[in-house]
């Protein structure tokens, strides 16, 4: 009953949210003059705070799939309030994937449609509705609409339509602004999870995730003040645009539908954009497999929990190192190469875990594991930029992040099953390395990211919703 | 216009992902069967044996598929909805 009743009061503050749209609309617009007159000291540029904005919003996004790993323990408890089995909540958390996968691309065409910053301001109403819903959790059918759905749409939006607008902040060094980006937001998750173990186990349920959904949808929505879509939203060029590169593209409602759905026409005609998302699985569906049971694994070689829990610390410790540096490189040495050799090492550092017995064996491999891991996935914006320029984005990086969910969807299916039919841990961890080893080959089918795939999309556009309109000297050549 | 090519490598991946959740899932299902005919064999009450049925009519004890025919479909309570599914669509369970 309680639960209906914030639902209701919930889908209330939804709808009043989305009735002062206009109201919300002009004062957004008033914002963004404002800042635009005002400079930031020392010359930085706004794409920095740009970035610091994202990986608060990372960092809050990311509790909700962290929170996955932290709930096990009270929802399965069989003397608290739920004690529901471990393979239910599988099946929350398998519904919370897919219908990630499902909305990714949606939630990215939506950014490019209406831009960033009203997603994150949807994403915050939704994130803080979300978790405090969560917190009224009683029954199952209320654990899958609220996790299973409700946060995995919130996570789509704050994950996708965010980061990829990332993109149109750097004309160059979008590999250094993205590895920040990345490398913050795995700093503030090794610091968040142990806080919401911490909360869970003093303040109880209800309270931490109504403290957690208030605290962080409040943050999210105060953000949205300081974002903007565009840096000529403010005045700005793109950090690192030169007067030799191309003006930046009209903005208007109508002609960015058309750049859009131009764009996508052409993407899809590249081999990439099927492999990337395929890769992104792949790559996933290898390290979610190991993320998921490396403690279980590690207690049945005979550590005891606290100590197999160091694992996942020093895979997210480590992780930071390869998600600042990964991007960075690839910008540098090719995306291909590096992607490449992150799911490599990915791969081939499980090999040590068949032989693994001591306590150091398993830190050793944490550390190895953690290099690989944390590079595997961070070179997406950049890779989206070598190949397909500097179109809208969304769309494009929504169907990698679909890829990424199903991978990890998968994983939750088949390591559940392998593990209940063999009994033990070596099929599922065969089957991590064959799932990193098989991204790998289709890295190797890419194409070189030496130029651009889609150079001349813009031609099929209007000559209006060009980024460098056509001269009718060049037109005619 | 470039024409479009074939993402082969994206539709093996994934062709190869669903069989393998297919067979692994059809195992499942089976070994969950299997355990529960043993068990039934025990003497264990709630549900139809079908390893005692073929085994009363003196012949050989029903593999997953035989069972599965021999109940025209009336699984209920012996295999989830899942386990079904993934038994029919599985051509080695």
């Amino acid at each position: 009953m309680t639960f209906t009743g914030v639902a209701v009061f919930a889908s209330g503050i939804l709808l009043i949210a989305l009735a002062i749209v206009p109201e919300v609309n002009r004062r957004l617009r008033e914002d963004t003059l404002r800042l635009g007159a005002m400079r930031l000291p020392w010359g930085l540029h706004y794409c920095w705070i740009v970035v610091a904005i994202l990986a608060v919003v990372q960092v809050l996004a990311t509790s909700i799939s962290m929170a996955a790993g932290i709930l096990l323990p009270p929802l399965t408890d069989p003397g608290g309030d739920f004690g529901w089995s471990i393979g239910t909540i599988g099946a929350g958390i398998a519904t919370y994937y897919l219908v990630g996968a499902l909305f990714a691309p949606i939630s990215g065409a939506l950014g490019d449609r209406y831009g960033a910053r009203r997603m994150m301001l949807a994403g915050g109403i939704l994130y803080g509705a979300s978790m405090v819903l969560l917190g009224f959790v009683s029954n199952l059918w209320q654990f899958f609409i609220v996790y299973g759905c409700m946060l995995a749409v919130t996570q789509s939006i704050s994950m996708v339509p965010l980061m990829a607008s990332i993109s149109g902040w750097f004309r160059r060094r979008l590999g250094m602004g993205t590895g920040i980006l990345w490398a913050a937001g795995g700093i503030g998750t090794a610091i968040l999870a142990p806080f919401m173990g911490f909360l869970l186990e003093e303040a109880g349920w209800q309270a931490t995730f109504w403290s957690i959904g208030i605290f962080g949808g409040c943050i999210i929505m105060i953000l949205t003040t300081l974002l903007r879509n565009h840096p000529s939203d403010i005045g700005l060029k793109p950090y690192g645009a030169t007067s030799a590169d191309p003006p930046p593209a009209p903005r208007n409602l109508d002609l960015e539908r058309v750049r859009t759905k131009v764009f996508n026409q052409h993407i899809r005609r590249t081999r990439a954009f099927w492999n990337l998302p395929t890769i992104h699985g792949l790559g996933c569906a290898g390290h979610g497999l190991v993320l998921v049971y490396s403690i279980p694994f590690a207690v049945e070689q005979g550590m005891t929990l606290t100590s197999a829990a160091v694992i996942l610390t020093i895979v997210s410790l480590v992780s930071i190192v390869s998600r600042l540096t990964t991007p960075m490189l690839a910008e540098y040495y090719g995306t291909r190469k590096i992607m490449a050799t992150c799911l490599f090492v990915q791969g081939a550092t499980v090999f040590i875990l068949f032989w693994a017995q001591d306590l150091w064996a398993f830190y050793l491999f944490a550390a190895l594991f953690g290099l690989g891991f944390g590079g595997e996935w961070t070179g997406y914006l950049v890779i989206n930029r070598q190949y397909f320029g500097n179109g809208p984005m969304g769309s494009c990086y929504g169907w990698q992040m679909t890829g990424a969910l199903m991978g990890h969807a998968v994983t939750t299916v088949i390591g559940g099953l392998l593990i209940y039919l063999t009994g033990s841990y070596e099929m599922m961890l065969a089957l991590s390395i064959v799932f990193s080893f098989g991204g790998v080959v289709v890295i190797m089918l890419l194409e070189s990211t030496s130029r651009v795939l889609i150079p001349d999309w813009e031609l099929s556009l209007p000559p209006e919703a060009r980024s460098a309109p056509v001269r009718a000297a060049s037109a005619a050549d | 216009m470039k024409s479009v090519p074939l993402p082969i490598s994206f539709f093996v991946v994934v062709i190869v992902t669903l069989a393998l959740i297919v067979f692994f899932g059809a195992w499942a299902a089976s070994a969950d069967l299997e355990e529960r005919n043993r068990a039934l064999s025990f003497g264990v009450p709630g549900g139809v044996s079908f390893e005692a049925k073929g085994s009363s009519d003196g012949e050989e004890p029903l593999g997953i598929r035989e069972a599965f025919a021999a109940s025209n479909g009336n699984f209920e309570s012996d295999s989830s909805w899942w386990g079904k599914s993934f038994l029919k669509a599985c051509p080695f369970h």
